[in-house]
């Protein structure tokens, strides 16, 4: 409870030092690459995106240091969620499969320097948010935490949060607790995440609003609408703002915002219809598709 | 006994299948919209009101079918996922969530719930699945993962839609792509926002369509709505090889056998066009279990869950006769009766009230319908065949309020004036074959008038100088009209018969005085100078009795450039040139002239307006600078009528002298040219023009309020036009109107001609005489064509009585 207490007392400080700052996008240019291509994921060091279809059909990374394309996958599923590994060096990627009409998925590695593939993890039933652990990964599935690394590992497991059947799932002391922070029957969670520091949860509740609370599930911040939402720091987070009519994506743009909620940048430009951003503080990038399938990167600065 | 003895044999069946089973399977439901908000489709159905939430929404319907799914799903050992469980705006949520919840679940298959809108004219099952249709080789801008996962599915789903038998289905079932459907019935480059960025298997069910009125009252049950759930159900489980339901389902509607639905919304041909018997039970004989079909015009019935075996199941309403029928429920099945329930008429049909029900001694508008009420419902073959009417008129028979009313609608308004007899002879019967006890008959007598008469109208019949700008279309008829048609019924033909689109703005109806009616209007654009048009009135025109116009009228004109600018003008009427001269006149007040914007020339023009409050009573208006003329010379003047029928003179003063000279009858509304030669003055004398004079030429209510405008006066030495006409100004007709006969003064029997047209060109009459007959004629306004020697004139005539 004390932990709680200070770390309550200190998301106040930092928010409230947060007002003054402003944020400017310095640069932005179109990936430049031949396909339509959709929700990016940048690494740490915010110098290659992975990227895929509009349905998750393979998956391919840009280099922006070299400005070359490597496919990496062409399997359904595997632009489902990738990500880079701690180091920058691998990528964790899915294969998904039907058996039996049950959609199963597997876990793969792609080592960048050598494009080596490695089966991390045999075909899971109902996996869920891979998460990185020294130099592979967590993740749920069908129910229970799984960890895959290169080599044995004894490094006790990190806080760690994800969804099952859309309740938040908060792994911390050895054991999952359910998270309700909006303590109603019928929330459904939505893209749930632990900030860098791992003392917060962002969330988006259906039909109610994103938000961010502490590991205890206590609301800290309500940020309104804010769909697909990620960190940038642990003082920033970026989502989108989408609109439709029912039928089809009618508008939508990127917005940066503050934890507090009181520092509101849009970060897309006023004749996109733009989605599913991703950020990498390190590398002071932005990075968002379009709903027509171009990627734009944007270079930031926050003063 | 022998019902429990099946029924037990059904529980043994039963308990030999294998019990479907689910568990592992994750289902996301997704009913579709949320809330009850605009985008959320009400489907307005009585007795409910526009907005009211307790009324047929697509959003709610959805709902009760994804509960209800959900329920059996999760008994079935399924995870589900489904995206709401309320119906508010908040649950309306965005697309993008909507696929975030589906894929962050991790779910086999998302299922969008919905129905669909076909303006009310179609209803079918539509499945759009996420992906192409099998034969689409277009490129999207986005691949779609599963597409053939998401086809399979999707038509499993569709056959077993499709199977509902208490519908009636406009065509088969429809499996589609959602990009190739976006794309081509759509105009989307890339499918639905729902399917966009899934990725499992997913698709938007349109079971059916809800704006087909019927569905929509079927969509108020709820067993109807648990019933596509189950449908679902079924194809789940078979798709993930789940094993069957263990039971079976009865599902059917219950409606009357004969008695038609008399409502306005449209209805397939089938069952949908006949009674639904609303509070109808129905009873499943084996397990005295009932159900009692709603309120709502659907007579839907559903006994649910039923282990596999024979059934009785048993309709019952009060007023019917009762069925029973022997059903085999099997396991997996929803097996679909439908009941026809008969009325149990046990007495002989009679007529309980009608109209016209007047005294014989009060008479009835000879529009009217004649209308018979019933103590039953009555078979049409023996009853129309026992309705006569004498004198016969040929008329139409139709049956309404579930046929427990007769109603007998004449071609043609009846005879004025005459006593008819209806009779219903007793062979008359109702559908249980019971006749009438004796004969009915009844009387009635019509008034003295069957037609609604166009009075006066402008253009009239043969107008050759319809100015072609802007001309008004005025048209007077002898009661006040009932406006429901007359935007289409009264219009202006080119010449090729394409109508002439109205000045929506300018349309003025019914703005004369009681009982007359009238209509007045402008074109959206111009005539063509030298064109024929055509004024046409409907003969559906009516009044606010009904009673129509029956013939159709159809008035010739031509439009014409009336500004004639080839002769000296002597008079511009910049200013006002001419004042009312109350010692000239004779029973005319509120005489005024002033100049006005109503002009063809210049600035203004001159308005002359006055009450002349008696017929032959004159207003007469004194020039304020006489101009000189003798009997060499032509006047011509633009004149703007004011459809009085009255007559507008030209006042010629030689020292004590006055003569008056006819200009024209003001019989038109709108700019003319009217010109006439001075002969009728006396020779080698000068005459200066002293004043106009209009007078009234009959008792006509309308001719009393005069408003003449006139422009441009011109004199000259010889005749513009070149039509031959009769020195008409010692020609009179009279009485006009006129009641019995008209006669013709100044011109002898021997050389002339009196033809009557109606104002649509039609000749009624001819004769050689300077009198003739007009008894017969009804009331209305007509053309009098005057043929003498070789020249010819035409005038208006009214007949009134």
């Amino acid at each position: 409870m004390k932990t709680s207490k200070t770390w309550l007392f200190l998301f106040v400080v930092v928010a409230g030092s947060l007002s003054a700052q402003t944020i400017t996008v310095m640069n932005r240019f179109k990936m430049p690459v031949a396909t339509n291509a959709f929700y990016p994921v940048l690494n740490q060091n915010g110098d290659k995106i992975l990227f895929t279809s509009d349905g998750y059909n393979g998956l391919s990374m840009y280099d922006l240091t070299t400005k070359s394309v490597t496919n990496i996958s062409d399997h359904p599923g595997a632009g489902y969620e990738p990500m880079f590994d701690a180091s920058d060096s691998k990528v964790f990627y899915r294969k998904t499969t039907y058996e039996n009409r049950r959609r199963m998925d597997a876990i793969e590695s792609f080592e960048l320097v050598n494009n080596k593939k490695v089966l991390m993890l045999p075909p899971q039933r109902d996996l869920k948010q891979v998460r990185n652990f020294h130099n592979g990964f967590l993740v749920t599935a069908d129910r229970k935490l799984l960890k895959s690394t290169f080599g044995k590992n004894a490094k006790a497991l990190p806080v760690y949060v994800t969804t099952q059947d859309l309740k938040i799932y908060l792994y911390k002391d050895e054991k999952f607790q359910i998270l309700n922070p909006l303590n109603e029957a019928e929330s459904r969670y939505l893209w749930v995440s632990l900030s860098p520091n791992a003392k917060m949860i962002l969330f988006t509740a259906a039909g109610k609003g994103t938000y961010i609370c502490d590991l205890n599930g206590k609301i800290l911040a309500s940020l309104g609408s804010l769909n697909a939402p990620v960190w940038y720091d642990d003082q920033y987070v970026v989502g989108m703002q989408d609109k439709d009519d029912g039928q089809v994506i009618t508008s939508s743009k990127v917005i940066m915002m503050s934890v507090n909620g009181k520092i509101k940048t849009q970060i897309s430009q006023a004749d996109e219809i733009a989605m599913y951003p991703t950020a990498s503080a390190k590398g002071g990038k932005i990075a968002y598709n379009t709903l027509d399938g171009k990627i734009l990167v944007t270079e930031i600065e926050i003063k | 006994m022998k019902y429990k003895i099946s029924l037990l044999i059904c529980f043994i069946f039963a308990f030999g299948l294998n019990a479907q089973n689910l568990t592992g399977i994750k289902i996301c439901i997704n009913p579709g919209h949320g809330g009850y908000d605009s985008d959320d489709r009400n489907v307005v159905i009585a007795p409910y009101t526009s907005g009211d939430p307790n009324g047929f929404w697509e959003s709610k319907s959805n709902l009760d079918k994804g509960l209800q799914l959900r329920s059996m799903l999760e008994a079935a050992g399924a995870t589900v996922i489904i995206t709401r469980t309320t119906n508010t705006t908040a649950d309306d949520l965005p697309l993008t969530q909507i696929v975030a919840m589906a894929n962050q679940s991790g779910v086999d298959f998302m299922l969008s719930i919905h129905s669909n809108a076909g303006n009310g004219v179609a209803n079918y099952v539509l499945m759009l699945y996420a992906g192409l249709d099998a034969t689409d080789t277009y490129t999207y801008p986005t691949a779609t993962p599963w597409s053939d996962k998401s086809r399979e599915i999707s038509t499993e789903i569709a056959q077993n839609l499709y199977t509902n038998q208490i519908t009636t289905w406009s065509s088969t079932y429809s499996i589609r792509g959602d990009k190739t459907f976006g794309r081509t019935a759509m105009g989307w480059s890339d499918g639905y926002g729902v399917l966009r960025g899934l990725a499992v298997p997913g698709v938007i069910s349109e079971g059916m369509m809800h704006d087909y009125i019927p569905e929509a009252y079927r969509l108020m049950n709820m067993e109807y709505k648990w019933l596509e759930a189950w449908n679902f159900f079924k194809s789940f489980c078979a798709y993930y090889n789940a094993g069957q339901i263990i039971t079976g389902n009865i599902a059917g509607s219950v409606r009357d056998i004969r008695l038609p639905l008399e409502t306005s919304y449209n209805k397939f041909a089938g069952r949908d066009r006949l009674l639904p018997l609303n509070g109808a039970i129905l009873t499943l004989v084996e397990t005295g279990e009932t159900y009692t079909a709603d309120q709502l015009q659907n007579g839907v019935f559903v006994f649910k869950n039923l282990s596999p075996g024979v059934y009785h199941v048993k309709a019952e309403k009060d007023g019917y006769y009762p069925q029973t029928q022997e059903i085999t429920v099997t396991a997996n099945n929803t097996v679909y009766f439908n009941f026809g329930l008969n009325r149990i008429r046990n007495t002989p049909p009679q007529v309980i009230s009608y109209s016209p029900d007047v005294a014989i001694t009060d008479s009835v508008e000879a529009s009217t319908d004649i209308v018979l009420n019933f103590n039953w419902d009555m078979d049409e073959t023996t009853t129309t065949p026992a309705f006569s009417i004498t004198p016969h008129v040929e008329g139409k028979i139709t049956y309404e309020d579930t046929q427990y009313r007769l109603r007998f609608t004449p071609d043609k308004p009846f005879e004025k004036s005459t006593i008819y007899t209806v009779k219903l002879a007793k062979s008359a019967s109702h559908p249980d074959n019971l006749s009438m006890t004796e004969d009915f008959s009844f009387q009635f007598l019509t008034k003295n008038r069957n037609r609604l008469a166009l009075l006066t109208s402008y253009p009239y019949q043969g107008n050759n100088q319809v100015y072609n700008v802007a001309p008004n279309f005025r048209l007077i008829f002898d009661r006040k009209l009932n406006t429901t048609n007359i935007q289409s019924a009264i219009r202006v033909l080119d010449e090729n018969g394409v109508v002439l689109a109205k000045n929506a703005r300018s349309v003025v109806n019914n703005s004369v005085s009681a009982p007359y009616g009238s209509t007045y209007f402008s074109l959206s654009s111009n005539l063509v100078a030298g064109k024929e048009y055509t004024l046409v009135v409907d003969g559906d025109v009516a009044d606010e009795v009904g009673m129509e116009v029956v013939e159709p009228i159809a008035i010739k004109f031509r439009a014409a450039n009336v500004l004639v600018t080839t002769q000296p003008v002597v008079e511009s009427f910049e200013t006002v040139s001419y004042v009312f001269d109350e010692s000239q006149s004779v029973d005319a007040t509120t005489a005024t002239t002033t100049t006005s914007s109503t002009r063809l020339f210049g600035s203004f023009s001159n308005k002359f307006a006055a009450a002349i409050n008696t017929q032959a009573g004159f207003a007469t208006f004194k020039a304020n600078s006489p101009v000189i003329v003798n009997n060499q010379k032509v006047i011509g003047l633009h004149v703007y009528g004011d459809l009085t029928g009255n007559e507008l003179q030209l006042q010629f003063t030689a020292g004590a002298e006055v003569k008056y000279v006819k200009l024209c009858d003001l019989n038109f509304r709108g700019w003319e040219f009217h010109e006439v030669e001075l002969t009728s003055l006396a020779p080698l004398t000068d005459y200066q023009l002293t004043g106009y004079r209009i007078v009234r030429k009959s008792n006509w209510l309308f001719s009393a309020n005069v408003e003449v405008y006139v422009d441009n006066m011109l004199l000259y030495d010889e005749m513009i036009s070149s039509v031959s006409n009769i020195a008409d100004v010692s020609i009179k007709i009279y009485p006009n109107p006129a009641v019995n006969f008209v006669r013709v003064s100044g011109l002898d029997t021997e050389n002339t001609v009196l033809q009557l047209y109606s104002i649509n060109g039609t000749i009624l009459k001819e004769v050689q005489a300077i009198e003739m007959n007009i008894q017969d004629i009804a009331v209305g306004t007509y053309i009098l064509r005057i043929q003498y020697k070789n020249q010819m004139i035409t005038r208006p005539l009214i007949i009134s009585r």
